[in-house]
């Protein structure tokens, strides 16, 4: 592969896929960086498709069909589970059959988050990469009621449920399942914003049913269809070209110009070793993202039966604070908050984004071993098995992945021409309107 | 109480109230609550317009938590803040402070930094000059002076942001502040994201990589802020630090003759010399609110003074939901003042130590400010524990040696070292057990530098928030570090706001953004009334 191209997509999940397709498809030159090898795996769910990508990539002429997750469920240590669908409706009676006296306010809630994140300049500013100027500034500190709204969306998390609800479960319920993503706790400043996010209907996941072809097969087809060029080389070197270029270098000494380096999740910005969002010791990202699949011998159902929810095992509300803390001061935490979901395949997938980037030991930060895996992937069956019984006595085979950075320098290091988006709820959406940003910026 | 030595009170150190109960007084333009810093400047200001202004105050003594108090037998010691950083330059100027005896004992202090690696740094007072004078190494040199210039640059532009708001009209100060910042240069606006929305740790991360530097900016960024280095929002606290030292204020941290009581004394001789009436130990039950304009004050013995503007320099609690009454409040109004959680605060510590330093360089260093700056991980801790309730065992300490610093200080054979400690857990009511741990972390922090110090100590008095609080009768939570600036900016500019009361205006301590002696928000909300009041006149 050679020549220049206006954005390197590094990734191929399906927010990375729809992106690049998204910009090919409106006349600009993409190449796809995937990993070298992919195994052919049952997909877990992912965030939405919304409407106006799905007619960016004319996707009815595919193909698809998805199918949304049916509810979100907690597991907390004591108590039934906590259950929250896509309807509020739904929610509300389901809150209201629990004895929940928050299930009067669930839609306001609603409301209230959706009205939060419609400020424009304050999405824009946190997640577009809009520099507010001096202009938008004073607006928003000479209106009080925007402050308000600013320090609301990015407060603690916990302070907007605080004033809305007051059933501890309930709470616990809807921080785990919002804060999962980016291993965020709840008293952390900035996050209600994954709050506010969590409840568009964007967020809601999705996933493609057993029979049909994967959402990451499509979009691929789609990216292929509007020429789209992909490479698998391993990428040795990034270097700033005449102004607004950056060089790559591949391990075939392929190279080639692009004006801008895009990485859809900060997941694969940490693989790839650059930064997004703050650093560790190690000049990581603090959090990393571990993820388990395992083979199951049948007649292990989760709690309620429902093999279409999605799941979070939590302990109670002030584990999420206290897991992303020990991530942050780089150790594991044993009460450590899980998401996990049956895949099509029957396979189960387990994630947790509370695992420490790097360890810090004896005064040093150090990477992950063998041996750190080993212990995080028995921490997570230990969870796994606390809410159904019996589970690890079904494992056929696992296998366990985490997003942390590899050992050396990374190519992209000081390098201003690379974009990371964060770990969004509604990730596709939100890497589609980015790379559109950035195109229309350089115009 | 009475003490012989206070600079601020008359001969008995107290002035008599003169109001008799049960009676109406009136002929009064403006009614100053709160005998602090910004209460003083509020009616300097207020009576230097013409206005015949009454200051009460609730305590005996004139200061608010600015006292001077006996700590260890024939040892002064000064309650509050032990530095001045960002006293506002044009209260000084158009207060004539000068004249009316505000004197520094030393400006531009230099700093000395002492790191938990045993390495020391000795940073120039010049902030702008960032002439390190003990860094071997050239680049950190360079990218160091880089950034400074950036930061002043920054801070200068971000200045009347850190102001405190200036009430309703927010028309206007949307037009002052639009005119303020809309002369940013494409960069300056891209910097403008980063800065306000990004961690301290991960700025000084990609600017400083692991060395010291980023510990000592990570220790001034985190000190007496409750946003901890790795949260959102963290930078501005340093950009507001330096955004004083841009405007070219007495320097990043001064050392006023005699303490911050001598501050006090100097605005309360502004404030006199402006025929204030000022009246100590008449506390104030209620504010009276007619229809919605406030018309004046009850006061705790039963009498009233009537007044078309009062200016409220007590917290906000107190203010708002004990003398006004929630049910007059808006909502908004309402929610900011019972939305915030304290969690971290700092704390304050005066010890004496017996015998002189005998050697040169800690002669020197006694004559400097020296800080403690704990790894980045040690700190990133600190905030966790704090937060948690926890006591940290690592803690950013800023410590002064006043009778070093000012000669009419000077003990003989031993010395007073004041030091500023940060973060601890914030508590309401702290137990002995408490104010043990944090006295033990405290001294543990310091031995971290100056090893064998605790065998030299006479004696030593520690103060929480809840003390301040206790002695200036005010609702603790004022007390508490202050939070990440957004969150700062929100709750002051809803105080600020008065709720839509006229002639009420808010001065205390929630309306100032970021911690320190400033007066800012005082002048603030005098001008704002003296606006109000011409406007009314005319």
């Amino acid at each position: 592969m050679n020549g220049s191209f206006d954005f390197l997509v590094i990734g191929d999940d399906e927010a990375s896929l729809a992106a690049a397709g998204a910009a090919a498809k409106a006349g600009a030159r993409i190449a796809v960086h995937r990993p070298s090898e992919r195994k052919k795996r049952s997909p877990a769910a992912t965030s939405a498709v919304p409407n106006f990508v799905w007619r960016r990539l004319d996707l009815q002429d595919y193909d698809l069909t998805l199918e949304p997750v049916s509810a979100r469920v907690t597991l907390l240590k004591e108590g039934g589970p906590v259950t929250s669908y896509a309807s509020a409706r739904e929610t509300a009676d389901a809150l209201e059959a629990a004895e929940s006296e928050d299930h009067f306010v669930w839609r306001d809630f609603l409301e209230d988050m959706a009205a939060l994140c419609e400020e424009e300049y304050l999405t824009n500013a946190l997640y577009c990469g809009e520099a507010p100027g001096g202009r938008q500034f004073a607006a928003l500190l000479a209106d009080p009621q925007l402050l308000d709204k600013a320090a609301r969306l990015f407060g603690p998390c916990a302070d907007l449920l605080d004033d809305y609800f007051t059933d501890p479960r309930l709470k616990a319920h809807v921080a785990a399942h919002a804060l999962s993503l980016a291993g965020s706790g709840p008293r952390e400043a900035g996050s209600a914003s994954a709050l506010a996010e969590y409840i568009e209907a964007d967020a809601w996941r999705v996933r493609t049913p057993k029979e049909g072809p994967s959402l990451r097969a499509v979009l691929e087809r789609v990216c292929q269809d509007a020429g789209v060029e992909f490479t698998a080389e391993k990428i040795t070197g990034v270097e700033p070209a005449s102004g607004k270029q950056l060089t790559v270098t591949f391990a075939n000494d392929a190279r080639i110009k692009v004006k801008h380096v895009f990485f859809a999740t900060p997941d694969a910005a940490a693989a790839a070793g650059t930064g997004g969002g703050a650093m560790n010791g190690l000049g990581y990202a603090r959090h990393a993202l571990f993820s388990m699949r395992f083979r199951l011998a049948d007649g292990i159902e989760p709690p309620g039966g429902d093999v279409k929810a999605l799941y979070e095992i939590i302990d109670s509300a002030e584990d999420l604070q206290k897991a992303r803390d020990a991530a942050v001061e780089g150790r594991l935490y044993e009460q450590l908050p899980v998401e996990f979901e049956f895949a099509p395949n029957g396979e189960l997938i387990a994630r947790s984004s509370y695992m420490p980037a790097a360890f810090y030991e004896d005064g040093e930060w150090r990477g992950w071993t063998g041996q750190d895996r080993q212990a995080a992937a028995a921490l997570i069956r230990e969870r796994l098995s606390s809410r159904m019984p019996g589970f690890a006595s079904h494992i056929r085979r696992f296998e366990a992945e985490v997003a942390a950075p590899p050992a050396g320098p990374s190519p992209f290091a000081g390098c201003d021409r690379v974009i990371v988006q964060s770990r969004r709820h509604d990730a596709i959406g939100a890497a589609v309107k980015l790379i559109d940003r950035v195109m229309t910026g350089d115009e | 109480m009475s003490n012989q030595k206070n600079p601020i009170g008359d001969k008995d150190g107290r002035e008599k109230s003169k109001t008799s109960a049960h009676l109406i007084e009136g002929g009064i333009d403006a009614i100053v609550i709160g005998a602090g810093a910004e209460g003083l400047a509020a009616a300097a200001y207020l009576g230097k317009a013409g206005l015949h202004t009454v200051l009460v105050g609730a305590g005996p003594e004139i200061g608010g938590r600015i006292a001077a108090r006996e700590i260890a037998s024939g040892v002064d010691g000064v309650d509050g803040e032990h530095l001045v950083t960002v006293l506002d330059p044009e209260v000084i100027a158009e207060l004539d402070l000068y004249r009316h005896g505000l004197e520094f004992a030393a400006r531009r202090l230099d700093t000395t930094y002492f790191f938990e690696s045993g390495n020391v740094l000795r940073f120039d007072g010049d902030l702008a000059q960032a002439a390190l004078l003990s860094l071997d190494n050239d680049d950190d040199c360079e990218a160091l002076e880089a950034f400074m210039g950036e930061v002043l640059e920054m801070s200068a532009f971000l200045r009347p942001a850190f102001r405190p708001f200036a009430f309703p009209a927010a028309g206007d100060q949307q037009r002052k502040l639009e005119k303020a910042l809309s002369g940013a240069a494409p960069e300056m606006a891209a910097r403008l994201r980063q800065y306000l929305l990004s961690s301290a740790d991960e700025i000084l991360r990609n600017r400083f990589g692991d060395g010291p530097l980023r510990a000592l900016l990570l220790a001034e960024t985190a000190f007496r802020s409750a946003a901890a280095p790795g949260e959102p929002f963290s930078f501005l606290s340093l950009l507001r630090r330096y955004a004083g030292e841009a405007a070219g204020l007495q320097g990043a941290a001064a050392y006023p003759k005699g303490g911050a009581v001598s501050v006090i004394a100097a605005l309360r001789r502004a404030a006199q010399a402006a025929k204030v009436d000022v009246r100590a130990a008449t506390p104030v039950k209620s504010i009276l609110i007619e229809g919605d304009k406030v018309g004046g004050v009850t006061l705790a013995d039963g009498g009233q003074l009537r007044a078309p503007i009062v200016v409220a320099a007590i917290d906000a609690d107190q203010a708002y939901l004990k003398m006004i009454g929630a049910g007059l409040l808006d909502i908004g109004l309402q929610r900011a003042l019972t939305a915030r959680k304290p969690e971290i605060s700092s704390a304050r510590m005066q010890i004496v130590l017996k015998g002189v330093a005998q050697d040169d360089a800690t002669r020197r260093n006694m004559m400097r400010r020296l800080v403690y700056a704990p790894s980045p991980e040690a700190l990133t801790k600190a905030f966790i524990e704090a937060r948690a309730g926890r006591v940290p065992e690592r803690l950013i300490v800023e410590a002064v040696f006043p009778t070093a610093l000012d000669e009419g200080a000077a003990l003989d054979k031993r010395q007073l070292i004041s030091v500023m400690a940060h973060p601890l857990p914030f508590d309401a009511e702290p137990d002995a057990a408490r104010r043990e741990a944090i006295r033990t972390a405290i001294l543990d922090s310091i031995e971290m530098f100056a090893a064998g110090f605790s065998g030299r100590i006479e004696a030593d008095d520690l103060r929480l928030a809840a003390d301040e609080a206790a002695a200036a009768k005010a609702n603790p939570a004022a007390y508490a570090a202050k939070p990440d600036v957004l969150r700062q900016w929100a709750l002051s500019s809803a105080v600020t706001g008065s709720g839509g009361i006229g002639g009420f205006y808010f001065c205390g301590p929630e309306a100032q953004i970021g911690a320190g002696l400033s007066c800012a928000s005082g002048r603030a909300a005098a001008r704002a009334a003296l606006r109000a009041y011409r406007k009314g006149a005319a």
